[in-house]
C-alpha cells in the first residue's frame, strides 16, 4: 500500500494540540523549533488570533543548533517573560527539537526555578497529530493539578473542547450553560480561560467529560484513581439534548426533568434507512451517528477515522485509515455509502458518487473553510441537517455531475 | 507603545559602543514578535512546480507540509503535488532516503508511462538540513530506470539568517533542472528571474526588449520542459529579487550566461538606473525614456491627490522595509509612522534621509516582542501600505492600499501608482449584511466578536 498522499493533506500536527489547549491559560506558550510549526499552528489550527497571545518561536538558525539550544532558549525566555510575564512557561517540542536532543525538560526545571511560575515541557514532535499532543498536555496539566489541590469551586471538568475541534467560545459557552442548567456550580473547559490554579480541583471533581479522543485517557484515568464518574461526548441534535439534560441532572443535582422527548422526524427524512459515512474526529463523529440514527433514520452509519480511534467507542463496522491509498480502498471496498459526512479534502476522494454533508474541521482544512463549519451542538446539529439533506439543490447537483463524470469514465 | 523617531536611531546606529540600557531600548532581546510585517519569501511548495510536467513531492514530517498545502491548494496547483510523510523510526534510523527511493519506485511503476512527470522535485525541510540525507541514489534511480530529473528543493528556514537565504536554494532547486547542449547556448534571449508570480509581459521591460529583438523568457510562461530547457540557451539573465542572485550565478557557472541585477523597488530612479545597467550589459540603447516620463507624471498626479493624507508603511512590499520607506518617501508621499526592522549600521544612510526629510517619523519597531499590543490600539493614519489590514481591525478608518505586481519596470510602478489611487475613491459599507434567523455558521472565534 502506497504511502504517497496525493488529495488528502496533513492534517494538524501534535505540536497545535497543546497549544491550542493552551492558548487562552494566560502563560507563555514557546514553539522550540525554526519558526515552520509554530506558523503552521498560527495561520492554520488557530482561529482565535493567536498572535496576539503571548505565543513565540525559539526561532532556531544553523549555528544554534550546531552550538546548542539550551543556552539560546534559556535567554530568550527568561528576557521575555521579565517582560511580558504570564502565569507558566510551556515549552512545545518539534521535530528539530526531537533531533537536537536538547534536554528541555531540565530547562523547565532551570526556568521554574528561576522565574518562579509552572514551567512544562510536551515532547510532541510534528510526527503525530494533534490529539496526541493533546493527551501530552493534559497528562502535564493532569499531574500538576493533582500536585497543586486548591480549593476552588469548580465541580465539572470538561476536556478536549478546542477550536481544532470546532469547539468555538459560542458552542463551549452553551455547553457550561447545560451544565450549569443541569445542577453543575463552576464546570470549567481545560483551556478556555481557566488559569491553572483553577484545575487544583480536579480530585474532587463530581463529573468530568471527554469532548474529543484527546480527553478520554484523562477522563478514564481520573475515574480509576478517584472514583469521579465521566460522559464522553456531547449533545449533538435536539433530542440528545434533551437525553443529555436530563442525564446530568440525575448525575449533578440527583433529580430528572421528565423524560426527554423530541419530535419523531425519521420516518419523513430523506436519510431514512440510508447507508451513511461519517470521517472525522470519533467522538464528535460518534455523537453526529447518534442524532442521524435518532432524528433521521439512518440505516448503517460508519464512522473512520485518520485520527485516533478508540476501540471500546468503536462499532462493528467503523474502520481507521492510516494512508490515502488505504482510505480510498477501503472506501472502495465498503461501497456504497449513500451519504458521506466529513470535511471536504476527506470526502472528495470518494471513488463513487455520494450525497456529501460539509463538515469542515480546522485540524484537516486548517482556516480555509473556519467560516463554514457549521455548530452541532443541541438543536443546531439537527437544524444543520435538516437544511443540508433536505433542500439542498447544490447538493444535488453536484452529485448529477459526479454521476456523469463516472459514466463517461473519468472517474475510476 | 514605544517609538522612535529617525535622530534616536541615528544616534544608536552611528556609536561604536552602547551600554545594555540602549540594547536593551534597541536591540529588544526576547523574542521577536509574531507579526514582523516583513515581505515573506513566499511559494516555497509550489514554486517547484513551476518547472513544468514536474510533480513535487514533500518528504517530511507529517506537520512540516501543513502551510504548503494550503498554498498549493489556493493556487490550483494540487494535482501536481505529493507528499510523504515520515515516520519516527525512519528519522533515527537515516532510513528516509531508502523509503523514498522505494515508494517512488512503486508509485512510478503503477502509473502509466505516459502519464509520468519528466521533473521530480523532492521537496526536504529543516529534518534533512541536521541529517544531511544524501538523495544521490533516488537521483540516479529516477534517471536510470524512468528517465526522469530529479531536483531537490530545500526547505529549509533553518538559515533564513545565513548570507545564503532559504530563498536562494529555493531559486537555485527551481532552475536547477535545465538542461542545455553546448550549441545551444548564447541566443538572443534574455530570461528574467526571480519572481515568485508570473510577471504580465505587457509592461516596458518585455516591449522594450522585445522590440531590441530579444525573447523575453520566464519560467512561469514555460509549459513543456523543452520550453524550461530553452532557459538556458539566453545570453543574459535578468534577476529581479536579490535571493534569486544565487540561482544566477549557478546558471553562469553552468551555462556561462551573465546577470545583471533588477531589483523590484519603489523607485524611478533606481529603475532608470537598472535599465541602463541592461542596456550597457547588452551593448544596446533600449529607449525607456518615454516610459518613464509617462511614470513620473503618474506620480506627481498621485502625490498631489494624496498630499493631505498620512501613510502608515509596513515591510510587506519590498524585502527591506527600512529601503521602501526610504524609497516612498523620496516620491514625495507623507509618512506618520514605519513599522520598521532591526536597527543595522548598514541601513544608516537612510535613517540619515528620514532625519533631515521627515523628521516627525515614528520608527516602531515591528520585530520587538511588545508590538503584539500594537494593533489593539494601532497609531491611526490615513492610509496603509506594505500590511495585511486585517491587522488594523481596531482602526476601521485606515485605508490598506495593496499594490499588486511588485514594481520593477515603469509600467508595473504606473500601475502601482493607479492602486493607490483608486484606494482614495469612496468604498461603499464593508461587511455582510446578515438577516433572518441566525445561521448555523455563527462563531465565536474571538472573546471580542
Amino acid at each position: 500500500m502506497s504511502r504517497i498522499f496525493h488529495q488528502i493533506p496533513s492534517f494538524a500536527p501534535d505540536y497545535s494540540g497543546p497549544a491550542s489547549v493552551l492558548h487562552d491559560m494566560g502563560g507563555m506558550i514557546v514553539f522550540c523549533d525554526v519558526g515552520g510549526c509554530f506558523g503552521n499552528y498560527l495561520a492554520f489550527d488557530e482561529p482565535r488570533m493567536g498572535f496576539a497571545k503571548k505565543v513565540f518561536t525559539l526561532g532556531f538558525q544553523e549555528t544554534d543548533l550546531v552550538m546548542g539550544v539550551d543556552r539560546v532558549a534559556r535567554e530568550k525566555i527568561v528576557t521575555s517573560f521579565r517582560r511580558l510575564g504570564g502565569k507558566f512557561v510551556a515549552l512545545i517540542g518539534s521535530p528539530t527539537a526531537t533531533l537536537t536532543g536538547a534536554d528541555f525538560r531540565g530547562l523547565c526545571v532551570e526556568l521554574q526555578r528561576e522565574l518562579g511560575v509552572p514551567a512544562f515541557y510536551v515532547d510532541t514532535t510534528g510526527l503525530t497529530f494533534y490529539e496526541r499532543g493533546q493527551e501530552k498536555i493534559f497528562r502535564a496539566l493532569m499531574d500538576y493539578a493533582l500536585h497543586h489541590t486548591v480549593d476552588a469551586p469548580a465541580d465539572v471538568h470538561i476536556f478536549g473542547a478546542t477550536p481544532l475541534d470546532a469547539w468555538d467560545y459560542g458552542q463551549q459557552g452553551e455547553f457550561l450553560e447545560l451544565l450549569c442548567r443541569c445542577g453543575a456550580e463552576r464546570p470549567l473547559i481545560w483551556g478556555a480561560g481557566e488559569t491553572l490554579e483553577h484545575l487544583g480541583s480536579l480530585d474532587r471533581s463530581r463529573l468530568n467529560i471527554a469532548v474529543s479522543v484527546s480527553g478520554l485517557r484523562a477522563v478514564r484515568e481520573l475515574h480509576e484513581r478517584f472514583g469521579t464518574p465521566y460522559r464522553i461526548g456531547f449533545p449533538v441534535g435536539k433530542r440528545a439534548l434533551a437525553e443529555w439534560e436530563n442525564e446530568l441532572r440525575a448525575l449533578l443535582s440527583g433529580c430528572r426533568n421528565g423524560s426527554a422527548e423530541a419530535e419523531d422526524c425519521a420516518a419523513e427524512s430523506p436519510l431514512c434507512g440510508r447507508r451513511v459515512l461519517i470521517v472525522g474526529e470519533q467522538v464528535a463523529s460518534n455523537m453526529l451517528r447518534r442524532m442521524l440514527r435518532q432524528e433521521f433514520g439512518c440505516g448503517e452509519t460508519d464512522v473512520a477515522s485518520f485520527f485516533t480511534m478508540d476501540r471500546p467507542l468503536m462499532e462493528a463496522g467503523d474502520w481507521f485509515a492510516q494512508t490515502e491509498s488505504g482510505y480510498v480502498e477501503e472506501l472502495r471496498r465498503r461501497a456504497p455509502y449513500d451519504v458521506v459526512v466529513g470535511d471536504d479534502f476527506l470526502t472528495e476522494p470518494l471513488p463513487y458518487a455520494a450525497q456529501v454533508v460539509r463538515i469542515p474541521s480546522i485540524a484537516i482544512s486548517g482556516l480555509a473553510f473556519v467560516h463554514q463549519s457549521p455548530v452541532l451542538f443541541g438543536e443546531k446539529g439537527s437544524r444543520y441537517f435538516a437544511q443540508c439533506v433536505g433542500n439542498d439543490a447544490s447538493q444535488e447537483k453536484r452529485e448529477q455531475e459526479k454521476r456523469s463524470e463516472i459514466n463517461g469514465g473519468t472517474v475510476c | 507603545m514605544r517609538f522612535f523617531s529617525p535622530e534616536e536611531v541615528c544616534a544608536f546606529l552611528e556609536k561604536d559602543e552602547h551600554t545594555p540600557e540602549e540594547r536593551e531600548l534597541f536591540d529588544s532581546p526576547g523574542f521577536e514578535n509574531n507579526n514582523l510585517l516583513l515581505r515573506p519569501f513566499g511559494g516555497f511548495a509550489y514554486a517547484p512546480l513551476r518547472i513544468p510536467e514536474s510533480i513535487d513531492l514533500f518528504v517530511s514530517p507529517m506537520g512540516c507540509a501543513r502551510h504548503c498545502e494550503a498554498d498549493i491548494v489556493e493556487v490550483g496547483l494540487r494535482d501536481r503535488f505529493y507528499r510523504l510523510p515520515l515516520k519516527e523510526s525512519e528519522l533515527i534510523n537515516g532510513d528516509g532516503e531508502r523509503v523514498l527511493r522505494e515508494e517512488l519506485d512503486r508509485f512510478l511503476a503503477e502509473m502509466p508511462p505516459e502519464r509520468r512527470p519528466k521533473v521530480i522535485t523532492v521537496t526536504i525541510t529543516c529534518i534533512d538540513a541536521l541529517l544531511a540525507t544524501d538523495y544521490s541514489r533516488t537521483e540516479a534511480m529516477l534517471q536510470e530506470k524512468y528517465g526522469i530529473r530529479m531536483t531537490l528543493s530545500r526547505m529549509f528556514p533553518l538559515v533564513r539568517q545565513n548570507k545564503k537565504h532559504n530563498g536562494s536554494y529555493l531559486m537555485e532547486a527551481l532552475y536547477s533542472a535545465v538542461r542545455c547542449p553546448a550549441e545551444r547556448l548564447g541566443q538572443k534571449a534574455v530570461n528574467v528571474i526571480g519572481s515568485s508570480e508570473r510577471l504580465s509581459r505587457d509592461t516596458d521591460f518585455f516591449a522594450l526588449l522585445e522590440g531590441a529583438g530579444y525573447q523575453v523568457r520566464q519560467i512561469h510562461d514555460c509549459h513543456t520542459l523543452e520550453e524550461y530547457d530553452a532557459l538556458g540557451e539566453a545570453c543574459m539573465n535578468v534577476v529581479i529579487n536579490k535571493h534569486s542572485v544565487e540561482a544566477a550565478k549557478m546558471l553562469q557557472k553552468r551555462f556561462g550566461m551573465p546577470y545583471v541585477e533588477f531589483f523590484e523597488c519603489f523607485s524611478l530612479d533606481e529603475i532608470r538606473d537598472n535599465y541602463r545597467r541592461l542596456e550597457e550589459a547588452l551593448g544596446i540603447r533600449l529607449g525607456f525614456e518615454q516610459y518613464e516620463r509617462r511614470a513620473r507624471e503618474k506620480l506627481a498626479e498621485v502625490v498631489e491627490k494624496t498630499k493631505d493624507k498620512t501613510w502608515a508603511v509596513g515591510g510587506k512590499v519590498d524585502y527591506d522595509p527600512t529601503k521602501f520607506m526610504y524609497d516612498f518617501t523620496r516620491c514625495g508621499f507623507r509618512v506618520k509612522y514605519l513599522l520598521g526592522k532591526r536597527f543595522k549600521r548598514a541601513d544608516l544612510k537612510y535613517y540619515h534621509w528620514y532625519r533631515e526629510n521627515c523628521p516627525d517619523l515614528m520608527i516602531y519597531p515591528s520585530f520587538d516582542l511588545e508590538m503584539m499590543y500594537f494593533f489593539f490600539q494601532p497609531e491611526p493614519a490615513d492610509l496603509l501600505i506594505g500590511a495585511e489590514d486585517y491587522l488594523f481591525f481596531m482602526a476601521p478608518n485606515m485605508r490598506g492600499v495593496d499594490i499588486g505586481e511588485e514594481p520593477y519596470d515603469f509600467v508595473t510602478f504606473f500601475r502601482a501608482l493607479e492602486r493607490i489611487e483608486n484606494a482614495l475613491e469612496p468604498r461603499e459599507g464593508a461587511g455582510m449584511q446578515w438577516g433572518g434567523e441566525p445561521s448555523p455558521f455563527d462563531r465565536k472565534w474571538m472573546l471580542w466578536n
